[in-house]
């Protein structure tokens, strides 16, 4: 009987050892399954909030059963709006630039007609009465828009000497280098009264070197000694 | 007004005598020598200041340098030789050249006639007859001449 016991005793530890050691290898591969479970599912966790962040950055994936792919449809979507976007953009560009080329156009096209119109008044200067270019002359002094274009140096030579003079001092106030033109067809009187002035140390900032060739012999020795007198 | 064509004569004239080159004298005066060969040929007109200091250095007056109380010698067949054209034609307005307008007339261009017609017109300068000179007029020089 004692026997019996102990070989059941032994048969009972030997089944006991067994069952121990597959608890302990089941035990292990449980939790070696739920470590690669739980691996998987933070990598997962880890895709998503890539794909999320993508996503935000405007990159249109989506996750899928089988792993990343374009989301086509958002991304044709968002292509499409940014083409409406690029095309209302260089239409309302075209159109700017549509109307300011028409108004260039315009504005070239008055001016030429302006310029045809003075060109064709300039060549009848020769034929012209002293009355007509003295007209024509007042018309420029008084800054008439539609001799704004004429060639004042074609005209000079057909003017009185009195009107070349009254645009001469026209010009001079003005600053405008109109003025050296007009010089040799402005009166001797106009000139000497420019050089009394200038002597007299009122035009501080003016430059005899473009009006001197055409003063009097007098009105240049006044310029030449009041210059060395400076010295 | 000043006959830059005899000026620059002049200038030429003196830097000769001197002996200097024209590299020499525009150095000196700080100039291009472009600037001095154009001034030496009546092209263009010095500065005032340049001027002051050729006379210095030529040892000249300036009125020497600029031939101011010259009277020019004209060669009525072709007044405008060896002269600045605008001196010229200003000569003749004032009086201080006499000239055969009918016989010169064809010398000056069309702005120098209409100048000279205008004083003609105006009774400033003479013609010797009045038929003779209308005839070298163009048509519409002659309507002016007789509006």
């Amino acid at each position: 009987m004692t026997d019996e016991l102990k070989d059941l005793e032994k048969q009972m530890e030997e089944k006991t050892d067994e069952i121990a050691k597959a608890v302990s290898e089941l035990s292990e591969a449980v939790e070696k399954k739920l470590d690669e479970t739980i691996a998987a599912a933070e990598e997962e966790l880890k895709l998503n909030e890539a794909a999320e962040k993508a996503k935000s950055n405007g990159f249109f994936i989506h996750k899928t059963a089988n792993g990343f792919e374009v989301d086509t449809k958002a991304l044709e979507e968002s292509l499409t709006e940014f083409g409406d976007k690029i095309a209302t953009k260089i239409n309302t560009a075209l159109d700017a630039a549509a109307k300011s080329f028409n108004e260039s156009v315009a504005a070239a096209q008055e001016k030429a007609a302006r310029k045809k119109k003075v060109d064709k008044l300039a060549k009848m200067f020769p034929y012209m009465q002293e009355e007509e270019i003295h007209d024509i002359a007042e018309k420029i002094l008084n800054g008439d828009e539609e001799l704004k274009d004429i060639d004042i140096a074609s005209l000079l030579p057909f003017m009185s000497p009195a009107d070349a003079g009254a645009l001469f001092e026209k010009s001079l106030e003005a600053g405008d280098k109109l003025y050296l033109d007009c010089v040799p067809y402005v009166g001797e009187e106009v000139l000497s009264k420019l050089v009394d002035r200038y002597v007299a140390g009122e035009c501080p900032d003016l430059r005899m070197d473009g009006i001197y060739p055409y003063l009097s012999s007098k009105d240049v020795k006044r310029i030449f000694y009041y210059e060395l007198g400076k010295e | 007004m000043i006959d830059f064509v005899q000026v620059g004569k002049k200038i030429q004239v003196l830097r000769l005598e001197k002996g200097l080159s024209q590299d020499v004298l525009s150095d000196e005066l700080h100039v291009t020598r472009q600037a001095l060969s154009r001034w030496e040929n009546g092209l263009s007109a010095p500065s005032i200041d340049t001027l002051i200091a050729l006379s210095k250095r030529f040892g000249v007056s300036f009125e020497e340098l600029l031939c101011l109380d010259e009277t020019p010698e004209i060669d009525p067949e072709n007044i405008f030789a060896g002269h600045d054209r605008d001196y010229v034609v200003q000569c003749i307005l004032e009086g201080r050249i006499t000239v055969n307008l009918t016989n010169v007339f064809y010398q000056f261009s069309p702005g120098e006639r209409m100048r000279v017609l205008m004083a003609v017109k105006e009774g400033r300068i003479p013609v010797p007859s009045a038929e003779d000179f209308k005839a070298v007029l163009t048509e519409g020089e002659r309507k002016y001449f007789n509006a």
